[in-house]
């Protein structure tokens, strides 16, 4: 199968920010993988369709154990706009770029846990310009380590506090900025910056991303990716203490 | 089972001192946990295989402390602070994870066996990205973890149960447990020649005690080592013998249970710690020298200056452990003689049970010696006199004392006791010799090895200025350094003889022999008894002089001294009776 390096760059960039290896699925429609870190903190869903892909040919469906951390030194080796052609067999992938051909091993793909994804009803839901979050959680970064959502019936507060009072950021996103405003109650949790802040980051050709939030409840985040040739779920537990 | 319960009964454990107490807590639970027996044996001692094995986790506590921080969003800094307070990771662990800060999306219940493949698998893990992998098991356990489970598996991982439980505690559970106290001797027996309490206990779990009678010795697998009781005089030595017995050097080194499987030579330690890795010199010499199929022998490996054929202090083997690096370079720096006393197990035959008589007899017939692999000195000896030179000639030789071992027939080689069918006579005390000496050269002996066309060492003499003779004081080969040892012939050439000068005074026949000219500066590690110098015979002891035990070249050649102005024999005498008195360690 062919595809632009950018995409499948954006695909380990996204995985990576919770794992260093990852159960891939090849289906007809597309691939998909849902990886959780180590410490069942955070958890991705990740899928792409076959649509961004320049030629996509399977035969049948290939569950594959990736090396994401090696697969991403291949991919420094391109340029965003370059073509890579991935082929596979049950022992390795390997990545034809230009004249270059580089091959690495895969991991037996049942030594790799898949989460399964827990269904989660959440009251409350907000789609938003994804540069609004990411200012907000940047601004947050540079004195805390967790940081607060708190909705109410007109706007989203996105807070942290440093080690002093006078230390503290605070986000509004007022219902008339977001894209959609679903609100049933007051709700409020805390998450650890540092989860979001790499999944954030990751997401590089989102425009928009969904928040949905409840009280002292896992965070759900969802985004199209790729120009709606893909969509990323990812779910964060929270803090159990509150700011 | 859950990891939990048996989490709970670690703690049972931990809060009891009672020996009996904790018999009954593990018996009873030894009885509960079913085919999971083997891995909850292991985690009760805080382990994932035995010691032999030489398998560790090898997490630190740093990892540990940050895996920590991570799953409870607590600052590494801050868990530093409240280990220095507490002191113990397993409670700082218990503690955090009570108030934990970091939900986590779920929970997977763990059992023992999960908890133990886990471990395993730590264990297993070497190389580039070891560490990361580690990190994330023990993220995924203590993730799951209860924080009492935490405790425990903070603690196994970082290697520090404790709770204390003794092996022999185990071995009296594991009787109980499947038959009764009085089977103890049985399960000990059992331990003794397969000190894998483990494999015991599923043995004992599947067929009973019944099934650990058949348990067998198997090269590969360490036996527990003989050991010897004490006595404080040769007198009630021989008595308790019954008059006559072997005696053999006790030599001053490190306790060797070497193995042989086919090809495969494996060395264990005294605590049956697997070192083989330490001594690919001795792995080498047995897989050259020793032609049986398979093998277990029992020795002493003694670091030795092999140019002069002198044992050296035990000190210089303990340069070795630990090393990983440059060990070929080491074993050439500081070479090591495995010296064989005692054959447990030969071509597929079990020697155990043999009489002392019989399996020193395999030993003598089926070993070929060789330069770095010798047979340990013996002796029959029934008179007191004739034990205590033999004694005293150990200690010259750089030993640390004798070794009685009974010669009946009931004599056999009994796995991990400490009877008296063998037992040791050391001196309770050394001196301490603290000044350095003067001592001439009066005569030199035929390098071999390195050393060969040279001298490999030197016959030293102090003088008598009251008889005006050169008396001898000790050998001389350590503390040279190459070109000094080259140097010797030529600098010593001016003073050789066709035989012994009038003036020296000598038991000894060294090769060669030299007019008492050349002094050199020497440092000893004490002033003993000793049979074959005449420095000061017969004054302190009948038939014996004074010598010199572990002399050492100090690399100062006193030019400015003539030979009747050494040290003076009377000197020696007031240091011997002035040398610090330093009470040894009754090292076992």
């Amino acid at each position: 199968m062919k595809v632009d390096a950018k995409t499948i760059r954006e695909f380990s960039n996204i995985i990576i920010t919770l794992v260093p290896e990852a159960r891939v699925d090849f289906k007809p429609e597309g691939l998909f993988s849902k990886v959780m870190d180590p410490a069942h903190v955070a958890m991705i869903a990740l899928e792409i369709n076959k649509e961004a892909f320049q030629e996509y040919v399977l035969d049948g469906e290939e569950n594959l154990g990736m090396d994401i951390d090696k697969m991403r030194n291949v991919l420094k080796l391109s340029g965003p706009n370059d073509i890579i052609d991935i082929k596979f067999d049950g022992k390795k992938i390997s990545f034809k770029l230009g004249n270059l051909n580089v091959s690495t091993p895969l991991i037996d793909p049942s030594s790799l846990t898949t989460p399964k994804i827990p269904t989660i009803e959440l009251p409350n839901k907000i789609v938003t310009d994804i540069s609004y979050l990411s200012t907000g959680i940047k601004a947050a970064e540079g004195i805390a380590e967790v940081v607060t959502f708190n909705i109410r019936a007109e706007e989203l507060k996105i807070y942290s506090k440093g080690e002093t009072d006078s230390e503290t950021t605070e986000l509004t996103i007022p219902k008339s900025m977001a894209k959609e405003f679903i609100y049933t109650s007051d709700a409020r949790s805390s998450f650890a910056l540092d989860y979001l802040s790499k999944f954030i980051r990751s997401l590089e050709s989102s425009q928009e991303i969904s928040i949905s939030v409840g009280n002292d409840f896992p965070l759900r985040m969802e985004a199209n990716i790729l120009n709606g040739k893909g969509r990323v779920t990812f779910l964060l537990a929270p803090r159990i203490e509150s700011i | 089972m859950k990891f939990l319960e048996l989490a709970i009964v670690l703690d049972r454990i931990e809060q009891t001192t009672k020996r009996l107490e904790m018999v009954d807590i593990i018996s009873e639970f030894l009885r509960k946990v079913d085919d999971e027996i083997r891995e909850t044996v292991y985690l009760l001692q805080g382990k994932v295989a035995p010691d032999y094995e030489g398998i560790e986790l090898g997490v630190a506590e740093k990892i540990a402390i940050k895996v920590l921080s991570t799953i409870t969003g607590i600052s590494e800094g801050k868990i530093e602070g409240e280990l220095l307070k507490v002191g113990d990771l397993g409670k700082v662990g218990e503690e955090l994870l009570k108030n934990k800060k970091q939900s986590s999306l779920f929970y997977e219940e763990m059992t023992i066996s999960k908890v133990f493949r886990s471990f395993l698998k730590m264990a297993g893990e070497s190389g580039s990205g070891s560490q990361t992998r580690k990190i994330q098991i023990l993220q995924e356990l203590l993730q799951n973890s209860e924080p009492i489970e935490a405790r425990y598996i903070i603690r196994i991982v970082l290697g520090k149960m404790r709770i204390g439980v003794a092996d022999m505690t185990i071995v009296d559970a594991i009787a109980i447990a499947f038959g009764r106290k009085e089977d103890e001797d049985e399960v000990e027996r059992a331990y003794n020649i397969h000190p894998d309490l483990a494999e015991i206990a599923f043995t004992a779990y599947n067929g009973g005690i019944e099934a650990l009678k058949s348990m067998k010795v198997k090269p590969g697998v360490p036996v527990r080592s003989m050991l010897a009781e004490r006595l404080p005089s040769l007198k009630e030595i021989l008595e308790k013998m019954g008059g006559s017995c072997a005696f053999e050097y006790k030599y001053d080194g490190l306790r060797i249970q070497a193995h042989k499987d086919g090809e495969k030579v494996i060395l264990f330690s005294r605590r049956l710690e697997n070192v083989t890795s330490q001594f690919p010199d001795i792995v080498r010499e047995i897989r050259q020298n020793i032609t049986a199929e398979n093998a277990i022998l029992d020795g002493e490996a003694v670091p030795f200056n092999l140019d002069t054929g002198e044992m050296l202090p035990f000190q210089e083997i303990s340069r070795r452990r630990g090393r990983k690096f440059d060990l070929d370079a080491t074993a050439e720096r500081i070479p090591v003689v495995l010296f064989l006393f005692d054959i447990l197990y030969y071509n597929n035959e079990n020697m155990m049970n043999r009489p002392y008589a019989e399996r020193r007899l395999k030993l003598l017939n089926n070993i070929r010696e060789s330069m770095k692999l010798r047979i340990g000195k013996s002796k029959i000896l029934s008179d007191e006199n004739d034990a205590e030179k033999f004694f005293t000639e150990a200690l010259e030789a750089g030993c640390e004392g004798i070794v009685a071992k009974n010669i009946s027939e009931k004599s056999i080689y009994r796995a991990g006791a400490r009877e008296f069918l063998w037992i040791k006579y050391k001196r309770d005390y050394q001196m301490e010799m603290e000044d350095t000496v003067d001592l001439v050269v009066v005569g030199a002996f035929g390098g071999q090895g390195r050393r060969s066309g040279g001298y490999g060492a030197l016959l030293m003499a102090v003088y008598s200025k009251e008889d005006g003779l050169f008396r001898t004081i000790c050998k001389l080969g350590s503390g040279f350094t190459d070109d000094q040892l080259n140097n010797l012939p030529r600098m010593l050439r001016p003073y050789l003889l066709k035989e012994k000068d009038r003036r020296v005074d000598s038991i000894i026949q060294p090769d060669y022999w030299f007019e008492p000219g050349k002094v050199l500066e020497v440092k000893g590690a004490e002033i003993t008894i000793s049979p074959t110098h005449t420095c000061c015979r017969n004054i302190i002891k009948e038939g014996a002089g004074l010598a010199i035990r572990f002399p050492r070249f100090t690399g100062r050649w006193r030019e400015d001294k003539n030979p009747e102005e050494a040290t003076s024999e009377e000197e020696i005498m007031e240091m011997y009776h002035s040398q610090k008195k330093k009470v040894l360690p009754d090292n076992p």
